[in-house]
């Protein structure tokens, strides 16, 4: 428990860093909002009449104090090139891009694990030896090259799904689901098979393990001892990876919703970069941040569960 | 079977495949184990004598490993009996404790669940009866506060209860043979003696035979009746062990003997 509330004490502190450098970082780069807001013949009053109103000639780390604030309340600020609200911007477009990223991490478990599984114990079967190649493929194609072998397999040719048409969730939250499947997949292949070779390997070297041998020596069957002993040590590795999968998905969900015209996270933060609308990029960026940091914490308390032996360290 | 013998081993050849050109790791072995008997198996290391214990043990399933000869016990030829007839001896009548206790535990699991495992897995006790029976072997193999050590996991434990805990685990199915390898051989000389009393102590009380194998000959010559000395894969001597330590016929056994410290270490386990 103590160990628990450690980790988020650490994360917060970890999040006020995050939003102070992605703060400083977007006023070190060139470009006036006030200009790009009135256009580059706007006159030098109006311009001086415009900072005034945003704050713009308060000293930064003021301005980066008053906008924390504000973000702590909720409040992400006021989009440049929209002038709405930026929270009224993002917040229906987080659940489309959460769902992608959890369905894809959950296509990634229940795709590495069993396989993972399999090919430790039938090391040099049909199976593993297919997969080690499939591996070797898959591993090096980038998840928007996926998504269009995705989307020309299972739309164009199998017809499963309609390419681009995209179902919002509040209209029909099934065929949501539906359309979702895909690009969740086209971000869960590459993963799932690094985490089934990660795991096979992670396997095959606890064969060797002393408590195995103790293990058979009870009379445990091959799947007792793979099961009940052999599962939660090999995968120790394996959780570590799968949240910084986790971590990576979340950031290829921005190009894969391109791929497939998702409007989602990644749709607005691409466009809001190329507008230079940077209270928009910079609420995305830490929402992104929150999200990554909120998974490694939950990694690490994950870890802390199943390996006894990493909070014993800590008391 | 006749005058109370438990296991016969004749025979036994263990061959590896993994290279071009087999290799073989014991030749001819033969053992005879009786009721309530404590065997030695001495040798050095590379002398076959784990390779020996482990096929008695039904631990040694390599496929690039080739066994012959017969195993009996209770009329059945264990080299020859299905994985599942095996099994059902394995932990059950046959149970077998390590050199590293530490490594031979399972790290992330609590001591009460390795400890239970073998009621599981062969019997069909309830919750409480099992709890009951931990307990209880706990208490036997001496450790100190038994409801707080089950509870522990290994690395939080002291070599020598580790090692009380492994035997606690090979002993919770009251087995007919148990096989100790090298079982103090990772523990310090203090810790020794209190393992070997222990041996002795479950050997008497519940006519557990052991084959016990060790390099440490005044180690075997404290504890073991009978004694077998290994070389390269063949037995080069047997007997009582005190005719073998008084009258080596082997030349290999002298020299064994002469190596051993001038310390009378047979006084220091003995003395109780």
């Amino acid at each position: 428990m103590r160990y628990a509330l450690k980790k988020i004490v650490t994360m917060m502190i970890t999040v006020i860093v995050v939003t102070l450098f992605v703060y400083i970082a977007f006023n070190l780069i060139s470009g006036d909002p006030a200009i790009s807001m009135l256009g580059t013949n706007a006159t030098p009053e109006r311009l001086n009449a415009l900072r005034e109103e945003m704050h713009l000639n308060d000293p930064v780390l003021i301005r980066y104090f008053r906008w924390l604030f504000a973000l702590i309340r909720g409040d992400l600020g006021v989009s440049y090139s929209y002038k709405i609200g930026v929270s009224d911007m993002i917040m229906d477009k987080i659940p489309v891009t959460a769902t992608m990223a959890v369905m894809a991490f959950v296509l990634m478990v229940v795709i590495s694990i069993p396989l993972g599984i399999h090919t430790s114990k039938y090391q040099g079967g049909v199976i593993d030896r297919v997969i080690i190649i499939l591996n070797q493929i898959i591993m090096s194609i980038p998840p928007f090259f996926s998504g269009i072998l995705i989307t020309f397999i299972f739309g164009r040719v199998l017809k499963l799904f309609t390419p681009g048409g995209y179902v919002s969730y509040s209209t029909d939250p099934a065929g949501f689901l539906w359309y979702m499947f895909f690009p969740s997949l086209a971000i869960a292949l590459p993963k799932a098979t690094m985490a089934v070779k990660l795991l096979r390997g992670s396997l095959v070297s606890e064969y060797n393990m002393d408590y195995v041998r103790t293990a058979y020596s009870k009379g445990n069957t091959t799947n007792g001892v793979i099961y009940k002993h052999m599962l939660k040590n090999a995968i120790l590795p394996v959780i570590t990876f799968l949240g910084m999968a986790l971590t990576d998905i979340i950031a290829g969900s921005i190009i894969v919703e391109q791929v497939f015209g998702i409007p989602g996270l990644g749709r607005i933060l691409l466009s809001s970069i190329s507008n230079r609308d940077y209270p928009v990029v910079m609420a995305i960026i830490v929402i992104i941040c929150c999200m990554v940091l909120v998974v490694n914490m939950l990694v690490d308390i994950i870890y802390s569960l199943v390996d006894p032996r990493i909070s014993f360290e800590d008391k | 079977m006749e005058n109370g013998v438990l296991l016969e081993v004749t025979d036994l050849n263990i061959e590896f495949h993994d290279h071009i050109i087999p290799e073989t790791v014991v030749y001819d072995f033969d053992l005879t184990l009786r009721e309530g008997e404590i065997v030695g198996l001495v040798g050095e290391s590379g002398s076959g004598k784990s390779m020996s214990a482990l096929a008695i043990a039904g631990l040694l399933s390599r496929k690039d490993m080739k066994k012959r000869g017969q195993i009996y016990y209770d009329g059945k030829d264990l080299l020859s009996i299905s994985r599942n007839e095996l099994r059902s001896i394995q932990g059950n009548d046959i149970s077998m404790i390590f050199q590293e206790p530490l490594t031979s535990l399972n790290p992330v699991k609590k001591i009460y669940d390795q400890v239970e495992e073998p009621l599981r897995i062969h019997t069909e006790l309830d919750k409480e009866q099992r709890y009951e029976k931990v307990l209880k072997i706990l208490k036997e193999v001496e450790l100190d506060d038994p409801e707080h050590v089950m509870k522990q996991y290994p690395h939080e434990l002291s070599g020598g209860m580790r090692q009380r805990v492994m035997i606690a685990t090979a002993m919770i199915m009251e087995p007919k043979i148990l096989i100790a390898d090298e079982p103090t051989t990772a523990l310090d000389v203090t810790i020794q003696s209190q393992i070997v009393k222990l041996l002795k102590k479950l050997n008497a009380q519940r006519k557990t035979a052991i084959l016990f194998i060790s390099h440490d000959l005044s180690l075997v010559n404290s504890l073991c009746e009978r004694v077998l000395v290994m070389k390269d894969g063949y037995i080069v001597e047997s007997g009582p062990t005190k005719q073998v330590f008084n009258d080596p016929k082997e030349e290999y056994t002298k020299k064994l003997i002469a190596a051993i410290p001038k310390i009378d270490m047979t006084k220091v386990y003995r003395n109780e």
